[in-house]
């Protein structure tokens, strides 16, 4: 299961990366209806995913994650690989996943950059009223599931 | 590490992976031009980053009292210009309100001044704004330098915005009251004029009449805690409910002025132009009775009687009306 989010409103560090199975997160990220839907949305996209590509990893992060009540959408991270990329093309990734499913998917090549890559800023904060007096390197977690 | 230097960080992150992204489609020989859907999510972000992002970093690291209002209209990132006038309007109106409330500037002695006026760090049509004292030290006036810190007109300024975030904080507890006496204990420029205008300008923040509008959160340096802020119904009824319990003096004065800045829903007015007192202006609470006198005589010269709180140099500061005559 996952911990209880901070006071701030997110998932605590350490681990910056939350490494959970996909059927312990329901109900974890709200009950409010629009979230409910959101999460629904987002179980959808990983169907579509394992229906359509061999894709066996994901991240998940974004305000979705996060106590913000403006949340539109889930953000998704897939790492590609030479393998995956040769089994399935690119084509297949065309579908508009933020239409369709309320997932904004981010594509990340295999290898990260040395500074400035995903990581860092997944678990960087964005910038929130409510967050005025937390401290200034207030990091927060986010997640990795195995399809 | 400053939020706008953090979201320039995260915003490098989006860069980065792009450009690996970018090498690794030509290290696999694909033709990027056909990959372009691998970029959206990215570019995207981007988006999101430099303009959703970047403006509420800009306001937190600039700003000393932040607003940002919620609900459907905020949502569309446009904003009719009458709405964003009215609200902004209100906002300033309400600061400059408290501000000139304060003794050094109600006293006859200093005049308000458009250079000690806030300066606006963010007006954006997501009904975000952003406002801070002004720096003495980043001004090119010599004359502004001079006065500083310590000028009485500046710390005025000071501590009416400093007021305005202790009672927006205090409306987050059952009994506003208590925190607000505890910050004013000690400091007699935090007097009873002061406080009912801070309680009111806070109220007049919570857009409850603004159609689309449900809430604003307020935060910004002067606010304090570490808790978020959000102001709505609740916060609205609590400021009610501690303009009503404003303490009634023992003393009493009589008061010549013109009636200006009527609230009809807190039956508040304020005199200016005093005459017979060392004072600009009396806050003033006034009854049912004298409600006929008040909505036809803004603006005109009036004679009001009632229970007074008095500033150290016993001029009146607060007036509980009792009697109101015209004068014109």
């Amino acid at each position: 299961m996952l911990p209880t989010l901070t006071e701030h409103g997110f998932l605590p560090v350490p681990p910056v990366v939350h490494v959970v199975a996909l059927d312990e997160l329901p109900g974890c990220f709200g009950a409010k209806p629009a979230r409910r839907e959101l999460w629904q949305s987002f179980l959808d996209f990983v169907e579509w995913l394992k229906a359509n590509t061999p894709v066996s990893e994901i991240y998940l992060d974004g305000r979705f994650l996060s106590a913000a009540d403006d949340v539109s959408h889930v953000e998704v991270g897939i790492e590609l690989s030479v393998d995956l990329v040769k089994k399935c093309g690119l084509d297949v990734f065309k579908v508009p996943a933020l239409e369709e499913f309320s997932v904004r998917v981010r594509y990340f090549a295999p290898f990260r950059p040395a500074k400035h890559n995903f990581h860092d800023e997944f678990q960087t904060p964005d910038p929130e009223i409510r967050l005025r007096e937390a401290p200034p390197n207030l990091c927060k977690g986010y997640i990795h599931i195995r399809l | 590490m400053s939020w706008a230097e953090r979201t320039l960080n995260k915003a490098r992150s989006v860069h980065s992976e792009i450009a690996e992204l970018r090498t690794f489609l030509h290290g696999e020989g694909r033709d990027e031009s056909n990959a372009g859907h691998l970029f959206d999510g990215h570019y995207s972000a981007l988006h999101e980053l430099y303009l959703e992002r970047m403006p509420i970093a800009v306001a937190l690291d600039q700003s000393d009292l932040v607003l940002q209002y919620h609900g459907t209209l905020v949502k569309h990132g446009f904003c009719p210009l009458s709405r964003m006038h009215r609200i902004f309007d209100n906002l300033r109106k309400e600061l400059v309100h408290v501000t000139k409330t304060h003794p050094n500037l109600s006293a006859k002695s200093f005049r308000w001044k458009g250079d000690m006026d806030l300066d606006v760090t963010v007006a954006n049509p997501k009904l975000m704004f952003g406002f801070r004292l002004p720096r003495p030290e980043e001004s090119d006036d010599d004359a502004r330098l001079l006065r500083g810190f310590s000028d009485p007109l500046y710390q005025a300024v000071k501590d009416s915005l400093e007021l305005m975030g202790v009672v927006t904080a205090s409306l987050q507890d059952e009994r506003p009251r208590e925190r607000i006496d505890d910050f004013a204990r000690g400091r007699p420029e935090i007097d009873v004029a002061l406080v009912d205008a801070a309680l009111h300008a806070a109220r007049r923040f919570i857009p409850l009449k603004e159609p689309k509008i449900e809430s604003v959160e307020v935060g910004g340096r002067m606010v304090p805690d570490g808790h978020p802020l959000e102001m709505g119904k609740e916060e609205w009824s609590r400021a009610t409910e501690a303009l009503k319990e404003t303490r009634i003096p023992e003393d009493t004065a009589e008061v010549r002025g013109s009636l200006m800045a009527v609230d009809y829903e807190t039956m508040r007015f304020e005199l200016r132009g005093i005459q017979d007192w060392q004072v600009r202006s009396v806050r003033c609470q006034y009854r049912p009775e004298h409600e006929e006198i008040v909505k036809t005589h803004g603006k005109k010269r009036v004679w009001a009687k009632g229970l007074a709180e008095f500033d150290r140099d016993h001029n009146p500061r607060y007036l509980i009306v009792d009697e109101l005559k015209t004068l014109d």
